[in-house]
């Protein structure tokens, strides 16, 4: 299932400027996710859970170490080279779902194929359209975010990550500002999108009813990572029969 | 596509600032349209009257007389005008020659005199050039050889004559002695030159028995075949033509109007002024309007930053909504336009009431009318939208710049 | 109170580039009204000026045909009193009146000047010297030598006018002119002093000699063209020219005179009043433009505070304190925008109300008569000051009044649940 290195952090440090004092969120982050996998990150509120997902999204810079996505050195990049690769590489999935509120459903999941410039236009109604569908949405494309509810709305953000096949899809919070039914959905969601597509993702959360359905648990506290653990065999299938039940594998 | 589609969108999604934003833009555009028109319109009826009435097309003068012309001396004539007349009609391209004494003469009604100024006209070839016979109001026009005159409707009025009446020009000869020639009023001159109805006008042979100035002109003056507009190679012809007849210069309606044009060179120039005061408040008013877009979707901004939108795609799609409020602005502002340049052109503005009163130095009296000038009007829309969208540039790239860790966090 | 303009400052500070715009554009607007409007007065006020006191004055008593043949400086239609008592005595009847500050007759015919074999029409004015110190105020212009004095063949000239003629203070020149009886006559003057006034028709086409010496010259002894009346409060010329009618009726049953106040004198006048109300107009429009910068930005502060508002509601603030809140804000942004705005567009302008704007290109193909200065010095004065400083506060923060009233519809628990 796992397979290569896809992102590696080998001593990552940020720190915030904040008045005349530096504040570190981050202090020395090794890690590595291969591709495939499906890993939560844990911790408190200002562990530096955002951060670290910033980071490897190239939405940040460190202020220290090396970031490596698929073998390509991050650091180094030019703003436009990183514009570059989340334009390609990297899907976003937010607390706040952040989509953009005049655009319809549909012109929110082709607007990522868009910006990739290498889908010809044809193509790209089909493949949102596609997506769309695969979300749950199939019907609702032409609304926009304001007429759609709060799990709706992530679907359709879940498409705009995933239309256009990113290496690894990062998402912030992304239960927290649902309802625990909803937010069951939408982890059901990302995780059989895991499982038939084979997309990485990599998630922050506090909530412990989200994080038994990792593979894998990071946990940070203070900027440093301080529990991994890896854990193997439930399918997709086995997920949702533990939800059915009502019980989890830890709680 | 998608980035007009967002743009768009974006301006409907807060309507009360676009309006109050491109109201500003439309005031603009309908500023410049209504003035252009009238400028325009203003220029057109000036040089109309000034061919139509004054110079002809083209005009022949002694050397040394054109500058002066205004002084009205009869020091520098030209002598057998008939005969270089008659030469140059049989140019190529011509199509009516006629010669013109000019003078300062005074008018006297025995109680009152006024200074006018008097013009011996041929009355055998001036319809070939000038509309004179056309801005003949009451009585008749002028027969050869008859000691008779045409008297413009406003000096007729100030001196209280009437068809029929006789009056004394009083004439300095090229003797600079006096002469007294007594006219008949035969008929009234009105038009919307205040040249002609200031003038006198008499026959050119008795303008000429009287100045002593038997067969002289002051000035002949040439009309050509294609319009005053399209003289093409004919004042070059004219001056190869007159330049072996003695000491003669060549003139066009473009050397006359130089006073006309710096009238409405000056005006223009106001009008500049006044634009440029708008377009820094409507500078101003799109500057603020696509600051506030930028700070209201900053959290938008970091979305498109995460979907991989360059800084220079965000800059141009902030820059977009800028150039939409000029286009809309400058939409509202062509409409406005169609109806004041429609009030313009067919109705004008009447000033007759200042200029029989005052000397503007206008060479149209009593109404300025617009013009339609549809270049200029889309024109006016197209700068409006293309000003709006380049002064979008510095709070679109300042949005642009918006660090994403932290807008998406806020 | 107090506190909410704190809170209204500190408000205002939590975004300073937002308020920055806001400020720049109503400092824009203030001193661009400030200098236009002083522009404009200076220019209006300096021709209504020349005009009232060459040509007008505050009110003129004319012959009632005087005015249709006043261009062919007629002499038909003279003015000698009430039942013949003459021009002066009829001037020095007028000037009993409390509200006038000098009554003097002028005589104004064409003549001829001649130099050799050249000729120049002018405009001949007979005047009362001494009297018109308080009304054409010539004094002021004098360029070179000294006034006529009567008696003698003495005539004050344009400074120009000699140029043209080849002319110098001291010169002799010949005038030559129809006399009332039709006649002509001609008479050799001094020139005794010349004028420089920056107005063409002075300049350029006048001369200048003492009424009796021009009496005698056009054979109207006695008589006067007209007899103008200055004010001694410029305000008051309605009423005065009411007296003044009253006076001349009581003299003269067949209404031979005319009373006329300068502003009916002719159109030009009446349209140069109008001319400035629609200027202020215009001002106002600048103001609301720049205000419309304002509104905008209030709008946005409403929707971004809907949750703050909301709080505000809850905490027991009424309707009203929200608006006073909102509209302080928008009044703080003008007056920022209004003070800078006021101190650069008045220095600006009172710099250039030393110094002048050419204008000699805009007038030159203007006619004589029109008494339009070459250059023209804006004015700058505290009214005009107060009055853009009053405006650049008043126009944004009555436009705030829409955004704010937006706010006060919201309903505290909506605007809570809003995100």
């Amino acid at each position: 299932m796992t397979g290569t290195d896809l992102v590696v952090l080998q001593g990552i440090r940020k720190d915030y400027p904040q008045g005349k004092l530096t504040v570190p969120a981050l202090r020395g982050i090794d890690l590595t996710v291969k591709s495939g996998e499906f890993t939560a990150i844990a911790g408190p509120s200002g562990s530096g859970k955002t951060t670290m997902l910033n980071l490897i999204g190239c939405l940040d810079r460190p202020t220290a170490g090396r970031i490596l996505l698929d073998g390509q050195e991050l650091t180094s990049l030019s703003k436009n080279q990183l514009a570059a690769v989340r334009r390609q590489s990297i899907g976003f999935i937010f607390q706040t779902f952040n989509l953009i509120p005049v655009l319809t459903a549909l012109e929110n999941v082709e607007l990522a194929l868009t910006l990739l410039r290498e889908v010809p236009a044809a193509e790209v109604r089909d493949r949102a359209m596609k997506v769309l569908a695969e979300v749950g949405l199939a019907g609702l494309e032409g609304r926009r975010p304001g007429e759609l509810s709060g799990g709706q709305q992530q679907r359709v953000a879940i498409a705009r990550a995933l239309v256009k096949e990113p290496k690894v899809v990062l998402a912030d919070e992304p239960t927290a500002n649902l309802d625990s039914e909803n937010g069951e959905a939408v982890l059901h969601l990302m995780l059989e999108m895991n499982q038939t597509k084979g997309t990485t993702f990599i998630f922050s959360t506090h909530d412990p009813r989200v994080m038994r359905h990792a593979r894998r648990l990071v946990t940070m506290r203070d900027g440093q990572i301080v529990g991994d653990e890896r854990r193997n065999g439930q399918t997709a299938e086995e997920e949702r029969y533990h939800a059915a039940e009502g019980g989890g594998a830890d709680a | 596509m998608l980035e007009f589609r967002l743009a768009l969108r974006n301006l409907w999604r807060h309507k009360r600032r676009t309006i109050l934003t491109g109201v500003v833009v439309a005031f603009g555009v309908l500023l410049f349209s209504a003035f252009d028109s009238l400028l325009l319109g203003f220029e057109e009826d000036s040089l109309r009257n000034l061919v139509q009435y004054e110079s002809g097309e083209v005009s022949v003068h002694a050397r040394g007389h054109w500058e002066k012309r205004e002084e009205l001396l009869l020091d520098r004539t030209i002598p057998g005008a008939q005969q270089l007349a008659g030469r140059l009609r049989r140019l190529e391209g011509v199509r009516g020659v006629t010669p013109q004494l000019v003078f300062n003469a005074a008018v006297n009604t025995g109680a009152e005199e006024s200074p006018v100024k008097a013009i011996g006209t041929d009355p055998a070839s001036d319809e070939t050039v000038l509309n004179l016979r056309q801005a003949v109001k009451a009585g008749r026009y002028l027969r050869a050889g008859e000691n008779e005159a045409l008297l413009g409707r406003e000096l007729a009025k100030l001196m209280d004559l009437k068809v029929g009446d006789t009056f004394t020009l009083v004439l300095r000869t090229q003797r600079t002695t006096f002469e007294a020639l007594d006219l008949e009023v035969v008929g009234l001159l009105g038009s919307s030159s205040p040249a002609v109805n200031q003038g006198v006008y008499l026959p050119l042979d008795v303008a000429q028995e009287a100045t002593g100035l038997p067969g002289a002109a002051t000035q002949v003056l040439v009309r050509g075949e294609h319009g005053f507009h399209r003289l093409g190679g004919l004042p070059a012809r004219l001056r190869e033509e007159t330049q072996h007849i003695g000491d003669l210069e060549v003139k066009t309606w473009v050397d006359w109007s130089g006073d006309y044009l710096a009238h409405a060179q000056a005006d223009r120039q106001n009008m500049k002024v006044i634009l440029g005061i708008v377009g820094v408040i409507a500078a101003l008013g799109v500057v603020n309007s696509v600051l506030l877009a930028g700070m209201e979707r900053s959290r938008e901004i970091g979305t498109l930053k995460a979907l991989g939108m360059t800084e220079r795609q965000i800059t141009r799609l902030f820059m977009l909504e800028g150039m939409g409020i000029g286009l809309f602005g400058g939409l509202l502002g062509v409409i406005l336009s169609l109806g004041a340049v429609a009030y313009l052109t067919l109705v004008g503005i009447d000033y007759s009431q200042l200029t029989t009163e005052y000397d503007f130095g206008m060479a149209v009296e009593g109404l300025m009318r617009g013009v339609w000038n549809w270049p200029s009007i889309f024109g006016a829309w197209v700068f409006g939208a293309a000003f709006s969208f380049l002064v979008s540039y510095w709070p679109s790239r300042r949005s642009a710049r918006l660090d994403p860790a932290v807008v998406l966090r806020g | 109170m107090t506190y909410l303009v704190r809170m209204a400052f500190r408000n205002l500070t939590r975004n300073r580039l937002r308020s920055a715009v806001s400020v720049l554009a109503i400092t824009v607007a203030v001193a661009v009204v400030i200098f236009a409007k002083g522009f404009v007065n200076g220019m209006i006020d300096t021709f209504l000026e020349n005009t009232i006191r060459f040509t007008t004055g505050h009110v003129r008593i004319v012959d009632e045909g005087y005015p249709k043949k006043e261009r062919l400086l007629s002499l038909a239609h003279p003015v000698d009193g009430l039942k013949g008592e003459g021009a002066e005595a009829f001037a020095r009847r007028l000037s009993q009146l409390p509200g006038v500050a000098v009554a003097t007759p002028r005589l104004k015919f064409g003549a001829l000047v001649s130099k050799g074999d050249k000729l120049e029409g002018v405009l001949g004015m007979g005047l009362d010297l001494q009297a018109e110190e308080r009304a054409a105020h010539l004094s002021r212009y004098l360029h070179r030598g000294r006034f006529p004095r009567e008696g003698v063949a003495e005539v004050l000239a344009g400074q120009k006018l000699l140029n043209k003629l080849g002319l110098e203070v001291g010169s002799k020149v010949t005038l030559v002119a129809n006399t009332s009886f039709g006649s002509l006559n001609g008479r050799t003057f001094t020139v005794v002093g010349s004028l420089a006034s920056g107005l063409a028709q002075l300049d350029e086409a006048s001369v200048f000699l003492p009424l009796a010496t021009a009496q005698r010259f056009v054979d109207l002894e006695g008589a006067a063209t007209e007899v103008i009346v200055m004010a001694r409060d410029s305000n008051r010329v309605p009423a005065l020219t009411r007296e003044i009618a009253e006076v001349v009726k009581s003299g003269d049953p067949e209404g031979r005179y005319k009373v006329i106040p300068w502003y009916q004198a002719n159109s030009l006048m009446g349209y140069m009043v109008t001319a400035k109300q629609i200027y202020n107009l215009i001002y106002v429009l600048i103001v609301l433009f720049a205000s419309f910068v304002v509104i905008n930005t209030m709008l946005m502060i409403v929707n971004e505070r809907t949750r703050e508002i909301g709080m505000l509601g809850a905490m027991g603030f009424t309707g009203v304190q929200t608006v006073t809140l909102l509209v302080l804000e928008g009044a703080i942004l003008g007056f920022l925008g209004s003070t800078i705005g006021t101190v650069a567009g008045s220095v600006i302008t009172r710099m250039l109300s030393v110094t002048g704007i050419d204008f000699a290109k805009a007038v030159q193909s203007l006619g004589k008569e029109l008494l339009f200065p070459t250059r023209i010095y804006p004015t700058f004065d505290l009214g005009i000051a107060a009055f853009a400083f009053v405006l650049g506060i008043l126009v944004p923060a009555l436009g705030t009044l829409m955004p704010a009233r937006r706010a006060q519809k919201l309903d505290p628990s909506t605007a809570l649940r809003a995100i």
